[in-house]
């Protein structure tokens, strides 16, 4: 009995010895492997400094302007080329202008259609008054027709526009 | 531990005896330590505070410690940096190849040095002896690739201004020690080569692209006009950071060593001029202001005046009744001074003073020219300083005015650093490179200032700056013309044939944000020009231009031209050209 403890004791402490030079070899490893790195990014940094600085030389505006003028067929902009509002750019008057609800972007509504009720009124013969009497010859296809136009939507497009982008 | 127990007879039993006491001392001996590493084991398992887990991002970074800190343009920009250049240099003594050999083979690799000042370095009787400064990686891999055990590289820093000569004026420059000379490299020196602030970047106000539009359109102009200098500046209205500053002729930082030359010299903040015409900006806000007289009032500037011995003429001479937008529209120098005999010296001087014109300006360079002033206030110097002579300031005086005139009346110091607004809790806090701004000063009141940016853009629409107009745009502005004073080389007194054309201008008139202004040192008439050198003719189509091409890159959206103001006070006198 006091044998086996005696070598299980040994053992405990053989196991404990090689562990804990183990953690003690892993941690050197560790430290080396930490020193190496920042070396590393030292040598990194450094190599990004001298990269800033190229890329400061290669961008020089004087040479943009160069290189831009021999492979590229852009101009410079000119001032007319900017617009303060999306109206400005429409050779249209009255002009109607949506902000889109995501990003308040600006777009431009197309201008409404003519209205097919007001149309199908002006073209509609001069009704005779309701006590006269005439002999009719539209078709009852005709007659449903345009009373289908008038039930339409009586929404104007802007307002239908605005309704379906949700503002 | 339980004894051995051994039963032996005779001496052999005493031998046994022995070596059982042995023993015990031996196994005492491992008992001991054993007892020690157990110990030791459980205090370091059960007491040892771990102390916590160590992240890598917690460990402090590595400083990369430069000599001197970098400096950026206000978009982030490397303008000045620090690099590693390795240096190559000898140990005669140590080297293994025959110097012969050798030194050819360096003059393949580095091309500007001669072969028999190396071969007489390499077999000379010192221990260390510097070949070349500063290589470039490539030719360090070369010299490597020789292998010769007496070569060695030493690291030293070099500042490369990577945009050469482009903000020469702005930076200064270092020498080859890294000592500043001039410039923001001086001014900020301490601050630069602080090795606990040696990454944080100096941050300009300085926009390079502005700063290539105006040195463009400078060099064009100055070869056109084929002038001794030329200078600009472009400013932020409302702020007072200098956006563009250029003078020319310049300098390549990059190759400075040695004594200061003629180049090096700043015309826009060092140079003192008598700036003319300009001047009448002032002059005119100080009238309206300490209401001496009525934008309708006028002066008569039929005959020339004679004041203390001279007699003063007009350039753009009418020889009749002006009011007040038409002396300005027209540069009468006379109806100006008389308009100065009303506001008198004491009001004159209080407000040349309020604008910064009798000190020097505040700008972050140590070489700031400080104003020449009259050595008294007569009433001859009262009448000259109205219309811009007898008194000497830089063109950053005159600039950062007339930026008070058009911006609402408050003059902002100009500066070289851009301003860093923070808002923290609804405060907000304007900061030059983590320290304090200073405080800007009403000069005017705003309905003044709304006056004179009406007054100067007449002056574009109608007067002498019209070849400053640009479609699109509203600009204000003002022509200047000045003759040169004598000095010491010319060997006489008083004033030359030469000129100082300038013209100061701000856009867009309706909120104005820059203020841009160029002057020609010594324009020599052309045939395009009827050989005129006057600030209409040469600087005003010069500033045209330069407005003509950073509104765009600024986002400065066109203005359809409606209604001018005080259009009417023009038309009135029937004199519309």
């Amino acid at each position: 009995m006091i044998k086996f403890f005696a070598a299980l004791a040994i053992l405990t402490v053989m196991i404990s010895m090689a562990s804990v030079y183990n953690l003690k070899q892993e941690t050197y490893d560790l430290e080396e492997t930490k020193r190496t790195i920042s070396a590393q990014i030292l040598k990194d940094r450094q190599a990004i400094k001298v990269l800033k600085a190229e890329m400061a030389y290669l961008s020089r505006p004087e040479r943009l302007e160069r290189l831009s003028r021999r492979h590229l067929v852009l101009d410079a902009t000119q001032n007319e080329q900017l617009v303060s509002t999306l109206g400005e750019l429409s050779i249209r008057e009255n002009v109607m202008v949506a902000n889109l609800p995501v990003d308040n972007f600006q777009m431009l509504l197309p201008r409404q259609k003519p209205n097919p009720v007001q149309i199908a009124k002006r073209n509609a013969k001069i009704r005779p008054s309701p006590n006269v009497r005439m002999a009719s010859f539209d078709s009852v296809e005709n007659q449903t027709k345009v009373e289908k136009i008038n039930k339409a939507d009586q929404r104007s497009l802007y307002e239908r526009i605005l309704a379906k982008i949700g503002n | 531990m339980k004894p051995i127990d051994l039963q032996m007879e005779g001496t052999r039993q005493g031998a046994m005896e022995v070596a059982r006491n042995r023993m015990i001392i031996v196994m005492a001996l491992f008992a001991v330590g054993f007892l020690t590493l157990s110990v030791k084991l459980i205090s370091i398992g059960v007491f040892q505070d771990p102390g916590g887990y160590v992240f890598q991002a917690d460990i402090p970074k590595d400083p990369l410690l430069m000599a001197r800190a970098d400096i950026v343009d206000r978009n982030g920009v490397v303008l000045a940096t620090n690099l590693k250049t390795p240096s190559l240099a000898a140990n005669p003594h140590g080297l293994e190849t025959p110097p012969e050999e050798l030194a050819s083979r360096i003059t393949l690799i580095l091309p500007g040095l001669d072969y028999d000042e190396i071969l007489k370095k390499l077999t000379s009787k010192r221990r260390h002896i510097w070949i070349k400064r500063t290589l470039t990686p490539k030719q360090m891999y070369e010299i490597n690739r020789i292998g010769d055990p007496g070569l060695v590289f030493s690291d030293a820093e070099k500042r490369i201004y990577p945009h050469g000569r482009l903000v020469s004026h702005v930076l200064g420059s270092v020498d080859i020690d890294n000592k500043s000379n001039s410039g923001v490299e001086a001014y900020f020196n301490e601050r630069l080569v602080d090795p606990l602030r040696s990454e944080e970047t100096l941050v300009l106000s300085i926009d390079i692209k502005l700063q290539h539009i105006l040195n463009q359109e400078l060099t064009a102009y100055m070869d056109k006009f084929s002038s001794s200098g030329a200078a600009g500046v472009v400013l932020d209205a409302k702020t007072g950071e200098i956006l563009a500053l250029s003078s020319l002729p310049d300098f390549d930082p990059n190759e400075t060593s040695g004594p200061q030359t003629a180049n090096q010299m700043n015309r826009v903040l060092n140079g003192v001029y008598e700036l003319g015409s300009g001047f009448k900006t002032f002059t005119i806000a100080s009238g309206l202001e300490n209401k001496v007289v009525k934008l309708s009032g006028g002066y008569d500037a039929s005959k020339p005046v004679r004041v203390g011995g001279y007699t003063i003429h007009d350039d753009h001479a009418k020889n009749r009744w002006l009011n007040v937008p038409e002396i300005f529209v027209y540069s009468s120098n006379i109806g100006t001074l008389k308009m100065a005999q009303d506001i008198g010296v004491e009001r004159q001087k209080e407000f040349f003073e309020s604008l910064g014109l009798f000190r020097k300006t505040d700008v972050e360079v140590f070489e700031k020219g400080q104003p020449l002033l009259p050595y008294q206030w007569g009433p001859t110097e009262l009448a000259t300083t109205a219309y811009g002579h007898g008194i000497a300031v830089t063109p950053l005086h005159l600039a950062n005015g007339v930026a008070a005139m058009v911006n609402g009346g408050r003059l902002n110091p100009a500066t070289l650093i851009r301003k860093d607004v923070t808002q923290d809790g609804g405060v907000t806090s304007v900061s030059l490179d983590g320290l304090e701004e200073k405080q800007a000063t009403q000069v005017i009141s705003k309905n003044t200032s709304e006056i004179m940016r009406n007054l100067l853009h007449l002056v574009v629409e109608y007067g002498t700056g019209r070849s400053a107009k640009v479609d699109g745009y509203l600009i204000g502005g003002k022509t200047g013309t000045a003759i040169k004073a004598a000095d010491k080389n010319d060997g006489f007194r008083g004033y030359k044939k030469s000129v100082i054309s300038s013209f100061v201008s701000t856009f867009p008139i309706n909120d104005p944000q820059y203020v841009v202004f160029a002057m020609l040192d010594e324009p020599n008439g052309i045939k395009e020009t009827y050989n005129m050198v006057s600030g209409g003719w040469t600087a005003a189509p010069l500033v045209g231009d330069i407005i003509r091409r950073i509104g765009p890159l600024m986002g400065i959206e066109p203005v359809k031209k409606d209604k001018i103001e005080y259009e009417e006070l023009m038309l009135v006198s029937g004199t519309k050209e």
